[in-house]
């Protein structure tokens, strides 16, 4: 995982440079960029490119997101990584992470707030609405069904 | 006070018109919003100013009306690059409006209403807010916001995550529904 922020770090520095700046940024591809696209496949590349994109987030919001991470990680060998589409933004005034996925039904929400909880939110295209706050001590392989399950 | 802005047609104008604090099922609300975050409108936005216009006032009004900029001194007349949401009135509660409170379990002394009220302004009569009102009776503004429901801590994220999820579900599901609450989820 360091790996990949240092080269994203590097990535980013280069682009800055008053030289070569505008021909590193024709070449290459931009990592910041294309990190909301970038495949959950490599999961930690994934992980990485959300934590250093979102500065924002606390120690306590990181715990819980990596915690969150692992459990999809486990997952992920058994499903198809292409069809989590995970969309990944956050909630500016709150400093929250947030974690959204839409399918034919709704629309699921995982938030990490700066308190160091956690909400799942359900907004079905039925009218069902479902909502979960929970702090650290939970099971993050039940909370990721919950999350894809919708 | 008068409209000033010359191109907003007379009928949108306040003038003597007072409120009409009585909705109807059936009715609509228009919200303008970014066409690419129909999803999630109020995510990035302080709850502190949540404007609609209603359909049925005035009786030769247009949802487009929505798209007049009424902010005095700025020169664009109206928001082309938005896109109009319609919110079609399911039910009311006993006030003929929508209202709920939410409370937080982080705090059992606090509590914030959401009530729809009609609220009209010197050039656009239409004009409606979801009204935000803390336990203790004040109205949550642009001049309070920090002081009161933009504190930061524990129990206003809270009350403001509940609320942007209810106006998320209105916006998701087109419709304003007086009578469906988000089901408690236990893990």
């Amino acid at each position: 995982m360091n790996f990949t922020t240092n080269s994203i770090r590097n990535s980013a520095s280069l682009e800055q440079s008053v030289l070569y700046g505008d021909i590193y940024f024709k070449v290459i591809p931009k990592h910041t960029s294309a990190f909301n696209s970038l495949s959950i496949r490599n999961v930690s590349d994934w992980f990485e490119s959300v934590t250093f994109h979102y500065t924002c987030m606390n120690a306590d919001q990181r715990k819980n997101f990596e915690c969150f991470v692992t459990a999809l990680h486990r997952q992920l060998q058994n499903i198809d990584p292409e069809k989590v589409d995970v969309k990944v933004d956050e909630i500016t005034e709150e400093s929250s992470l947030l974690l959204w996925r839409e399918s034919t039904n709704g629309i699921s929400k995982l938030i990490f707030n700066e308190f160091g909880g956690i909400s799942y939110v359900y907004i079905g295209k039925d009218g069902k609405k479902k909502r979960g706050l929970f702090d650290t001590a939970i099971d993050f392989e039940k909370l990721l069904y919950l999350f894809m399950s919708m | 006070m008068a409209c000033q802005l010359a191109y907003i047609p007379k009928h949108l104008h306040a003038g003597d018109r007072q409120p009409e604090n009585i909705f109807q099922v059936g009715e609509e609300l228009y919200y303008r919003t970014n066409p690419d975050n129909l999803q999630r409108p109020y995510d990035n936005i302080k709850l502190q100013d949540i404007s609609h216009n209603r359909s049925v006032l005035p009786k030769q009004g247009d949802k487009e009306d929505v798209l007049y900029n009424i902010i005095i001194d700025d020169e664009q007349e109206r928001y082309e690059n938005k896109t109009i949401v319609a919110l079609l009135i399911k039910n009311l509660g006993e006030l003929d409006t929508y209202s709920k409170t939410f409370t937080t379990k982080y705090d059992d002394a606090l509590s914030v209403t959401i009530t729809l009220l009609h609220d009209p302004v010197p050039c656009m009569y239409p004009h409606s807010v979801f009204e935000l009102r803390l336990v203790d009776g004040t109205v949550v503004d642009s001049h309070n916001y920090t002081k009161t429901l933009g504190k930061r801590n524990q129990a206003y994220s809270d009350l403001r995550e509940q609320i942007r999820n209810e106006l998320t579900a209105m916006m998701l599901n087109e419709e304003i529904d007086s009578t469906q609450s988000f089901e408690e989820v236990v893990l």
